[in-house]
């Protein structure tokens, strides 16, 4: 299964990329094994990927998408009319909750271009495909299109970027995402480990700073609860680099919502205090928005300029894999998170549970429709 | 099962109770709720003549009016774009018809209310309780003028009113939620009933939950007791204190109904609650956190339980914690509104409007909404045992009152005079439809009935 | 006078002429140098001892509220702090005898008593704090009134109230209820005065002739209940023990070892024994203590709190659960960790404290290599051979090092620049000074074999490149590694009875004198004889004459602060 690794070229200058502006690495230091060849990492800043280039001239050369503020507006001119509230706020509502029944047609700025961030997903170079900014052919995001044109996405300061993920890895008592690499002969390279990916339940560590998430600190998993979010998939790692097979996952989203990622492969840079790279899938489209208008009330998402109406329409739009099996529509979009985990010590109970193996995502796609 | 685990040395004690979504052969909560409804204690303060005390179901003793009926103010809270309730003294629930929404709380400019021109005043849903033209004020008891120069009592300041919600002394169907969340991140623009101060001992507090009336510490964390302890003694010594905390009496502690201590070691003394020592675990993370209750033995603490639910209900756990569910082990939701106009009248119940939660779970569409967000229906021969937990006939499609035999006539499980309802779009043990609804979730919203939750914004 | 932190590693001046009298390489110590003491050898009485000058002391703030809470509740508790104590003689506590009490601290402990009575009378607590109800709750009721005051005064006087001053509270209250309309008003009035009276604030030695030797004096039963609660539950003492000085059970030795065994047995010698070992060990430098988060990112505020409370908790799980041999503190490695430290010291964790074993081959051992010592003895920046050594010593061994001359020369300290690499070479300038290596030689060595431990208590083999060496000595007892360090410590004659004197000095209120170290030569034989266990130390002083012994002191020696301690009584009825 070659065409599901990316050429080791393309991964240390992907690597490079990521870990700064200067794009210059040091000769990489062989890191040592961890005790028992175990590694617990724990995400502490997660991001869905945006390819940005200054003023955003390229992928949104019209300009940005506004906002539902914007929209209601353009939807109900007269400042003199009298509407009720059934057309304006309960119509909007109904929109938002209700996206497959209650369509708005306003405009929205996809974005443009052939470079976004992300991997290539399907192992073809198809026409709606981008290239990766360090020339990777074939990379599948198009969830890149929905957000990339969005200011409150962007980063790095955009207001749906900060306070969601970002907020939550800090300030949530239980909804840590964690990563376990087992079987680790060696941190430069390794043919075989395998991956599992748990919930967390212990706050990160921060630094005196209370600013910067440090490593060393200690993970229980949650095993009531958090069955789920339990998930394993193999992987290898390359000079440095953890490279994972594709295999669905669930990760928590703001407060009760998940995230179901298809076909999600880790690509990973392994560091002395953790880890960084990029993850990428099929994003569920119906977790993705419901992820976003229950974290974000129509006043906040109209803050960050994000119209969820909208947002559901572009994704509905732009969803490219997991066609339902009656309908025939897309269920899922291709997409990209950048990642970075702080190394942790994760605390298994002795007598683990069963773990729920997450039903097969026909299985799941089928039981949610 | 309770299992010690030694991690490198060091040791570690975990329940592991069983794959998520497994069904609970009982609904383990209220399994251990003595057999006997239990009354609270009150401290006892003046009050106006007729003016009583009442106990009630779900929120301990409250006060009544001299017909009974639970009293409510309504403490200005701010939203978004201003605020609204009243301040003190100053009542301005009046006979108005308010027609236009405000935007207190949204980006959408005022527009007409639904049912705008049937919709009744702030009085007729809250009634003042009016005082006599001879009344005199008495301890925190007050009277203040309303706008249209009717003298009204105040309690603490704040003008009360009764809810038209309730029919009988004990009901408190009026106002907030009944279990509040552990944080709030915007006010809940609710109406509360007043109710005098529980009879605890200094350094502890009672709090309403979903199982009943908890106790807790002054600081909010949940107080429990143990199985192997008994009015005289305590079994829980030594290295058990590690992780439970007595909690500890002053030397001038003096017995009162239902408190008593007993003496750990000579001059340090521990309070007993009906026969019961009291701990705190060390490991709750949060406030009313219920975690020491997967210790085999031990339990929280309550005043009083909350009236059990329908037998034919269950509880499952999910990924946010442990819900309330029906027979086919569905999770249950409750759904709540407020219209966001300066009287913030609820929208959540048969004689409201339900364009809102159409809109929600249906777009707009009725027939959608019996679909997708069904009402918990009731069985021909199914009994309810207390007032919060009701039957009642609802059309499934206009979500108002209906008569039996009528068309679209449902009989449905109710839960403070509201229906119940489950989500299509989901299996049992799942909660996507937690948090359905508009702005935050404090309104128009579908909300899983939670017996723990995880997340203190619950 | 505290030692400022900046540039402490002194770096003397060449050519400087300062004589350090006081630094000859020998070790000083104020009050003579207290003779080795071996293991077996013991005497077997106690030396006669003329005791104590009656003493007046100011409560300190974990007293005050551990007696208000262990009357009224734990609810009383609140974030007061009184005025700061000054070290004395290695104890804070020994202060306390030495306080005056300005103006603006009375405006303190009003404030706290107004809210703590104000507390005690509400509706929440009165039901449960007061044994009986006022006939009338708009009025006075002297019944109601005297049966309360007077259990509380006994209390938080810690000794009966007589008739007077029965009456005097009793009628405060009637006043204040007869103003107000309100009885339970009153009554606060009246316990607000006894919080702040000088005979709740005050912990006075009143003696009484002692029957057994004519001529001298003895502590009274209460005086002698109320420093043996002091001592051993830094708290007033409760009604078990007034109870046994009321009936002067306290006064007979048989009496008196009954009573200090219960106050052995009871939980809250925790308490007390915790704020005795804060004070010995100098936590107080915790308040003070800040690190660069640049350079230890890691020593967070939790850190910080969780390092002191580790130490303490080794020291009563060791000292008083496992009954241990006191010199083992340091060269255990069995203690406690919490998240936030075994971050620091690079373990997993699971919530809460749990007890911990460092491997056998860890150079973690004892208290010298706890987070608490290693962090508050260092720079914001750096470690500290010189202010480890120096704790060492001081806080130990009962030693004292002579402060640093004022015009030494810390610039080649703070050279960031500088070519040297490892600590142990920039504090070799000290030894190869003549000058500074008469206090450094009694210092540096033994900082030297803490070096593998930065300024935040994280272990490091290496210093910029450098690996660390951390050979030493101590008195004479060389070492090649930390682990030596700790063995030299324990084996160190002056550890148990350094010991000995702060103990006795905490427990008589006061600091000790020459006259005093045949007696503490005695306990400390004690100690060595129990297996070096510290409730048999404790016993001895609590049970020994000494203890209960005061010699008398001219009038004229008292202190003009303290000459009318009635002007220090409020009128609390504005």
């Amino acid at each position: 299964m070659q065409n599901r690794f990316l050429g080791k070229a393309a991964l240390m200058s992907a690597a490079a990329m990521l870990m700064g502006a200067s794009g210059a690495i040091a000769a990489p230091t062989e890191l040592a094994v961890p005790k028992g060849g175990k590694l617990g990492l724990a995400v502490y800043w997660m991001h869905w990927s945006i390819y940005q280039t200054p003023e955003a001239k390229t992928e949104c050369p019209t300009g940005m998408n506004v906002g539902s503020r914007e929209e209601l507006l353009m939807q109900f001119p007269d400042k003199n009319k009298v509407y009720t509230y059934e057309e304006t706020a309960l119509n909007r509502e109904a929109a938002t909750w209700n996206p497959d029944l209650v369509k708005y047609d306003l405009p929205f700025k996809e974005a443009q271009g052939n470079i976004a961030i992300g991997m290539n997903l399907d192992g073809k170079v198809g026409p709606k495909d981008f290239t990766s900014p360090d020339g990777e052919k074939g990379v599948d995001n198009q969830l890149f299109r929905v957000i990339g044109c969005v200011d409150g996405w962007r980063g790095p300061v955009g207001v749906l970027d900060q306070f969601g993920l970002t907020r939550m890895y800090r300030n949530s008592v239980y909804n840590r995402v964690l990563l376990e690499i087992t079987g680790i002969d060696s941190m430069s390279n390794d043919d075989a480990v395998d991956v599992a990916t748990y919930r967390g339940l212990d706050p990160l560590l921060t630094d005196a700073t209370g600013n910067t998430f440090m490593p060393g600190g200690s993970q229980r998993i949650d095993v009531r609860y958090g069955g789920k979010l339990v998930s394993h998939r193999k992987g290898k790692i390359v000079d440095g680099v953890l490279i994972t097979e594709p295999a669905d996952w669930t990760f928590p989203e703001y407060q009760v919502n998940t995230q179901l990622m298809h076909d999600a492969r880790f690509r990973l840079k392994l560091t002395a205090d953790g880890a960084e790279g990029l993850i990428a899938g099929y994003a569920d489209i119906k977790d993705w928005h419901s992820a976003f208008i229950k974290g974000w009330s129509t006043i906040r998402s109209g803050q960050g300029l994000g119209s969820q109406p909208s947002h559901a329409r572009a994704l509905e739009r732009l969803a490219d894999a997991y066609p339902d099996p009656q309908t025939g529509k897309n269920t899922a979009i291709s997409a990209a998170l950048d990642a970075r985990f702080v190394q942790v010590f994760i605390q298994h109970p002795e007598n683990r549970v069963a773990e729920t193996a997450p039903a097969s995502a026909a299985q799941q796609r089928a039981e949610r429709r | 099962m309770r299992t010690v685990v030694k991690i490198g040395g060091l040791l570690t004690a975990v329940t592991c109770l069983g794959l998520v979504g497994a069904i609970a052969p009982t609904l383990s909560v209220w399994a251990a709720a003595p057999g006997k409804a239990l009354i609270e204690d009150f401290q006892a303060e003046p009050m106006p003549p007729g003016f009583q005390v009442v106990n009630t179901e779900t929120q301990g003793p409250v006060f009544g009016d001299p017909k009974g009926k639970s009293m409510y103010i309504w403490r200005s809270v701010p939203l978004r774009q201003g605020k609204v309730g009243e301040d003190p003294n100053k009542p301005s629930c009046n006979n108005e018809q308010i027609k236009m929404s405000d935007g207190q709380y949204s980006i959408y400019a005022p527009a007409l209310l639904p049912e705008a021109d049937k919709r009744p005043t702030c009085t007729q849903v809250w009634p003042p309780v009016l005082a006599a033209a001879d009344a005199k004020p008495v301890g925190k008891w007050t009277i203040v003028t309303r706008q249209d120069g009717a003298k009204q009592w105040a309690y603490d300041n704040y003008a009360l009113y009764t809810s038209n919600l309730d029919e009988r002394p004990g009901d408190v169907n009026g106002g907030k939620r009944a279990t509040p969340p552990r944080q709030v991140n915007v006010g809940e623009p609710a109406r509360e009933a007043i109710a005098p101060a529980p009879a605890v001992p200094p350094g502890i507090d009672v709090t309403v939950t979903a199982t009943g009336r908890l106790i807790t510490t002054d600081k909010g964390f949940t107080v429990y007791t143990y199985d192997k302890d008994s009015a005289a003694k305590s079994n829980c010594t030594g290295v058990c204190e590690e992780t439970w905390k007595p909690v500890i009496a002053g030397a001038f502690a003096q017995p009162q109904a239902g408190w008593t201590t007993i003496e750990r070691a000579p001059g340090v003394k521990q309070w007993v609650f009906r026969g019961k020592p009291l701990y705190t675990y060390q490991l709750d993370r949060e406030i009313r956190g219920l975690d020491g209750q997967d210790m085999p033995g031990w339990r929280a603490a309550y005043t009083q339980f909350s009236p059990p639910a329908p037998s034919e209900f269950t509880t499952r756990d999910t990924l946010a914690g442990t819900v309330l569910a029906d027979k086919n082990g569905k999770t249950i939701y409750i759904y709540w509104c407020y219209e966001d106009a300066l009287d913030q009248l609820a929208c959540d119940h048969p004689n409201a409007p339900q364009a809102y939660r159409i809109a929600i779970c249906g777009a707009g569409d009725a027939d959608r909404c019996a679909k997708t967000w069904p009402m918990v229906r009731a069985a021909d021969n199914a009994v309810s045992n207390s007032r919060v937990w009701g039957i009642a006939y609802v059309n499934a499609k206009t979500g108002k009152w209906a008569k039996q035999g009528e068309a679209d006539a449902a009989r449905v499980w109710t839960y403070r005079g509201r229906p119940l309802y489950t989500y299509a779009g989901e299996k049992p043990g799942e909660v996507l439809g937690d948090e359905f609804g508009e702005h935050d979730q404090n309104r128009n919203t579908f909300k899983a009935f939670y017996m723990q939750s995880l997340n203190s914004y619950r | 006078m505290r030692v400022p932190r900046r540039g402490l590693v002194s770096v003397c001046a060449f050519g400087a002429a300062v004589a350090l009298a006081a630094c000859s390489g020998a070790v000083s110590e104020k009050h003579g140098a207290a003779p080795a003491v071996k293991a077996a050898k013991s005497a077997a009485v106690e030396p006669a001892n003329e005791g104590t000058p009656a003493r007046m002391r100011l409560i300190t703030s974990d007293q005050y509220l551990n007696t208000v809470a262990y009357v009224f509740g734990d609810d009383m508790r609140m974030d007061t702090n009184f005025a700061p104590l000054r070290r004395t003689d290695g104890l804070l506590e020994n202060g306390a005898a030495t306080m005056g009490v300005p103006a603006a601290q009375i405006e303190q402990y009003q404030r706290a008593a107004a809210t703590i009575a104000a507390k005690v009378v509400n509706a929440d607590h009165r039901d449960f704090l007061i044994p009986c109800k006022p006939v009338d709750e708009k009025a006075a009721d002297a019944a109601c009134a005297t049966k309360f005051l007077s259990a509380t005064g006994r209390l938080l006087y810690r000794r009966p109230m007589d008739a007077d001053m029965i009456k005097e509270a009793v009628d405060k209250a009637a006043e204040g209820a007869a103003r107000m309309k309100d009885f339970y008003a009153g009554l606060a009035l009246a316990v607000e005065g006894m919080l702040i009276s000088p005979d709740a604030l005050f912990i006075a030695d009143i003696s009484e002739p002692d029957p057994k030797r004519p001529g001298k004096e003895r502590l009274d039963a209460y005086s002698l209940a109320s420093r043996l609660s002091f001592f051993l539950w830094n708290a007033a003492p409760d009604d078990a023990v007034l109870k046994a000085a009321e009936t002067g059970e306290i006064l007979t030795p048989k009496g008196r070892a009954k009573v200090v065994d219960m106050m052995l047995a009871s939980p809250r010698l925790v308490a007390g024994m915790r704020t005795f070992f804060d004070d010995m060990f100098g936590f107080d430098d915790f308040a003070n203590l800040a690190k660069d988060p640049k350079v230890y990112p890691s020593f967070t505020g939790v850190a910080v709190q969780d390092a002191r409370e580790q130490t303490l908790r080794t020291v009563i799980s060791h000292l008083l659960d496992k009954q241990g041999d006191y010199r083992d503190l340091y060269t255990t490695r069995s203690t406690f960790i919490s998240p936030a430290l075994a971050a620091l010291y690079h373990l997993p964790a699971t919530p809460n404290w749990i007890p911990y074993e460092f491997p056998a081959d860890s150079p973690r051992v004892g208290l010298l290599t706890q987070i608490s010592f290693l962090a508050v003895h260092s720079h914001p920046g750096r470690s500290s051979p010189t202010l480890r050594g120096k704790a060492l010593r001081e806080r130990l061994l009962c030693q004292v090092v002579p402060r640093p001359p004022a015009n030494v020369d810390f610039s080649a300290v703070e050279n960031p620049t500088s070519p040297i690499k490892t600590q142990r070479e920039r504090v070799s300038i000290h030894l190869k000074n003549p000058v500074c290596a008469g206090c450094h030689k009694i210092t540096d060595p033994m900082g030297l074999a803490l070096e593998n431990f930065d300024g935040s208590g994280a272990y490091r083999e290496t210093e910029k490149g450098e690996a660390i060496d951390a050979s030493g000595s101590l008195d004479g007892a060389a070492f090649k590694t930390v682990v030596g360090l700790g063995q030299a410590l324990h084996d160190h004659p002056q550890l148990s009875a350094c010991l000995t004197r702060r103990l006795y000095s905490y427990g008589l209120g006061g600091p000790t004198t020459s006259d005093d170290q045949a007696v503490m030569t005695y306990l400390t034989g004690k100690f060595a004889g129990e297996g070096y266990k510290l409730p048999a130390l404790l016993r001895a002083i609590a049970t020994s004459n000494a203890f209960a012994t005061v010699r008398k002191v001219e009038p004229a020696a008292k202190s003009a602060a303290l000459e009318s301690p009635a002007s220090l009584s409020i009128n609390a009825t504005q």
